[in-house]
């Protein structure tokens, strides 16, 4: 039997209607895009700006506005550095603020500017997971080149209060970056009500190929980055290297499919999720819901468990090859280190390691849910008593 | 008729890589998840991993995958920041967008070569800082080869960092990095048959330490290249790769050299660039007289030939390339000049077919364009 897969938020299966839209884009539309001279290189480069087109109108951007990039850690990569060397450079601006549960990416990212004069503030989150807006109020100031916070929370789900930061980061002209790898697709995002400046997508995350992803770079008012690879000129010198046509097709169906059906999308996987979850808490005492309340701000295919006694980790692993799920995001896993994520909204490491994420997607059905939520809480059973 | 004659800009993909990422696309799961599901999908990237290394001459695990050569080149030289860069003039735009104001610019003989002399000069002269070598193993624009050896060879007198830019060269030439002893290999998938947008940079033991990303997240690619691997281009670069080894180009070089003769026979005044020196056996570039290379390729592609004027990304915007610049070409036959890359041995007719269009393209154009220029 095929593992039943609750894993969504890590990565999502692609979408045989998408694969279909980029085959012929392998074989027979093979030239490359920038050969702007030949028929080959032309419908190639046409169906790039068909695809940017789509994609911009999906998140309510112009087409000029996304730069297309390898995925949401290059992009994420690319708005921080690239916007805050500008500013350092440019303005004298040296403060980034980022939130304590931002991806691994972006704290990465902003720790490795550091040597080169960034001063990086982390801003703590409340029990919820949200960003504490008071906090924020004390510590912005016009020092400040960005600020970056995820639009939802890839371990426990929860959405950020992205149009209020958007107040306050444009009261003294700071840049709004966030990650919205895990908000595409489950949330309906419009750059332009939230005023994000910069926004950084996946499309591994929305039933596209990977290793394909934009970043949504503002352009009324103009939002200026340092390019990280430089090149050939390719995305208006922001980013140099020759265009992956298929990727790009193929992404860009993928949010076109998902944005037709995003309503009842959601609604589905609410009641998916929330079937699981009531599964689960009748079945498995003592377990506890991480992050925001199942009908607060929170994702509607997330679910992130406490269960004292029971390792995440050890969990995971051994229902493998039923359910795949998962302890921590999964970037994080292979190590044993408690996630940073739960920590910050105030679990212990004992209860961080006792923890695992379940996310559900397009393809799950009840029957799924069913069987998941069984496997899982007679599995815990079988530990605790152990 | 028509044929794709820019395989040097993109090459046709192959069947056994689309198969590859078709049956990768058809799994699910994050490589980095370690359910049963997540591990089958990193086995698919360590397979193809293998195949890269076993092309290329060195170890797996050396194999850095990033989304393509611009992006592999800019990782090799975030390594080479505090050091001396001693570059070439004919390098891809790439590396040379990452030259500073110190990096030393060797020159090229008017056959394209690296002029050895003046690298071992500024080798040897510099031999106090931390010297950090990149040239290109094949031009893009002529195919001429470099040496790429002998370049190694002073690396090591000298005790430099040696990295090649290997884009043109994999799947035209042999190269191994443990046999040419190079520290910094890059190289491309989709201008051998692969996917576009994947690529590796191919990193020693000895620089591994050192390196530093530019992409930094969650730890994938042993914490050079952050990101989830996009699995069905590694599947498909991986095939590519393994195909790669043995393309028969003693027909395509056949091919070439007939047609390049075919057209000498048709138009005698035509300069083939690099004619006298080791050369790919696919590419040919070409210099006409008093004609723009643009009106040529524009010409040609109505006819259904794709070629292309100078490498494809700077095309678009219509500059001079500077390889042929260096290599000390009149500027009016750079602006003259295009590039013709085979995918494959053409047929007899298909060569004759081929060289009459363009003949009578450039008795057209010789009318025309001389009141321009």
């Amino acid at each position: 039997m095929k593992p039943i897969y609750l894993d969504y938020q890590s990565t999502t299966p692609t979408d045989d209607k998408v694969l279909k839209k980029m085959m012929p884009f392998f074989s027979d539309i093979y030239g490359n895009p920038h050969s702007s001279n030949h028929s080959f290189g032309t419908s190639a480069s046409q169906a790039i700006d068909l695809s940017r087109q789509v994609i911009a109108s999906s998140i309510g951007a112009d087409k000029s506005e996304i730069i297309f990039t390898s995925g949401a850690t290059e992009s994420n990569n690319l708005a921080i550095k690239g916007a805050f060397l500008y500013r350092y450079k440019y303005q004298n601006r040296k403060k980034i603020i980022i939130a304590a549960t931002e991806h691994k990416c972006v704290i990465e990212a902003s720790k490795s500017l550091t040597s080169l004069g960034a001063e990086v503030v982390i801003i703590e989150v409340n029990k919820e997971g949200k960003v504490d807006l008071e906090k924020l109020k004390d510590i912005i100031n016009e020092d400040v080149a960005i600020v970056s916070v995820m639009l939802a929370n890839n371990e426990i789900g929860v959405i950020q209060p992205l149009k209020d930061i958007s107040k306050i980061c444009k009261e003294f002209n700071v840049w709004l970056h966030s990650d919205a790898a895990q908000a595409i697709g489950n949330l309906k995002v419009n750059v332009n009500l939230l005023g994000i400046d910069l926004l950084s997508i996946s499309s591994h995350k929305v039933y596209g190929p990977k290793g394909i992803g934009c970043l949504y770079v503002r352009r009324k008012p103009r939002i200026r980055l340092i390019s990280q690879i430089d090149g050939g000129g390719q995305e208006r010198l922001i980013r140099s290297g020759t265009l992956p046509t298929p990727l790009i097709v193929g992404f860009s169906e993928a949010l076109k499919i998902s944005n037709d059906n995003l309503d009842i999308n959601i609604k589905q996987l609410k009641i998916i999720r929330d079937k699981l979850h009531k599964n689960l808490t009748t079945d498995v005492s003592g377990i506890i819901l991480n992050g925001p309340s199942i009908d607060g701000d929170r994702l509607p295919n997330n679910l992130n468990y406490t269960v004292k006694g029971i390792s995440g980790a050890n969990l995971t692993e051994v229902l493998g090859d039923q359910v795949a799920f998962s302890a921590g995001s999964a970037c994080a896993t292979g190590g044993i280190e408690p996630s940073y994520v739960l920590n910050s909204i105030g679990l212990d490491d004992e209860s961080a390691l006792s923890s695992f994420r379940i996310s559900v997607g397009r393809n799950t059905t009840i029957n799924d849910i069913n069987t998941a939520s069984k496997i899982i809480s007679d599995k815990i059973k079988i530990l605790k008593k152990l | 008729m028509g044929l794709y004659l820019d395989y040097n800009a993109s090459a046709p993909m192959l069947e056994g890589s689309m198969d590859a990422i078709i049956k990768a696309m058809q799994l699910i799961g994050n490589p980095s998840s370690i359910h049963t599901s997540g591990r089958k999908v990193k086995t698919v990237i360590e397979d193809a991993r293998e195949l890269v290394a076993g092309t290329i001459g060195t170890y797996p695990q050396n194999i850095i995958f990033t989304s393509g050569a611009s992006e592999s080149n800019a990782l090799a030289f975030k390594y080479a920041e505090n050091m001396q860069v001693i570059t070439s003039a004919i390098e891809h735009e790439s590396v040379l967008e990452q030259k500073n104001k110190d990096s030393i610019i060797i020159s090229v003989n008017n056959d394209g070569i690296i002029n050895m002399d003046h690298l071992e000069t500024a080798l040897s002269e510099n031999i106090e800082s931390k010297l950090f070598v990149s040239i290109m193993a094949v031009n893009n624009e002529t195919g001429i080869i470099q040496p790429i050896e002998k370049i190694a060879a002073l690396c090591i007198k000298y005790n430099s960092v040696f990295h090649v830019d290997a884009v043109q060269a994999i799947g035209r030439i042999e190269i191994s990095m443990s046999k040419l002893n190079i520290d910094l290999l890059t190289i491309s998938s989709h201008k051998i048959g692969g996917p576009k947008g994947i690529g590796c940079l191919a990193v020693n033991e000895n620089v591994y330490n050192s390196l530093s990303p530019i992409i930094y997240g969650g730890g994938q690619e042993r914490g050079i290249r952050a990101g989830t691997e996009a699995v069905s281009q590694i599947a498909g670069f991986g095939v590519a790769a393994k195909y790669s080894r043995k393309f028969n180009l003693l027909k395509t070089k056949t091919s070439r050299d007939s047609l390049e003769q075919n057209l000498l026979d048709l138009i005698p005044d035509i300069i083939i660039i690099g004619k006298n020196v080791p050369r790919v056996a696919n590419t040919t570039a070409i210099a006409f007289k008093n004609i723009l290379a643009e009106s040529i390729v524009i010409a040609l592609d109505i006819e259904g030939y794709e070629v292309s004027s100078g490498s494809a990304c700077s095309s678009g915007k219509i500059s001079e390339s500077h390889v042929l610049l260096a290599m000390g070409l009149d500027k009016s036959l750079v602006k003259g000049s295009i590039r013709i890359s085979l995918c494959r041995a053409l047929e007899k007719n298909e060569i004759v077919a081929f060289c009459n269009v363009l003949y009578k393209i450039i008795q057209k154009l010789s009318k025309k364009d001389k009141v321009i220029l």
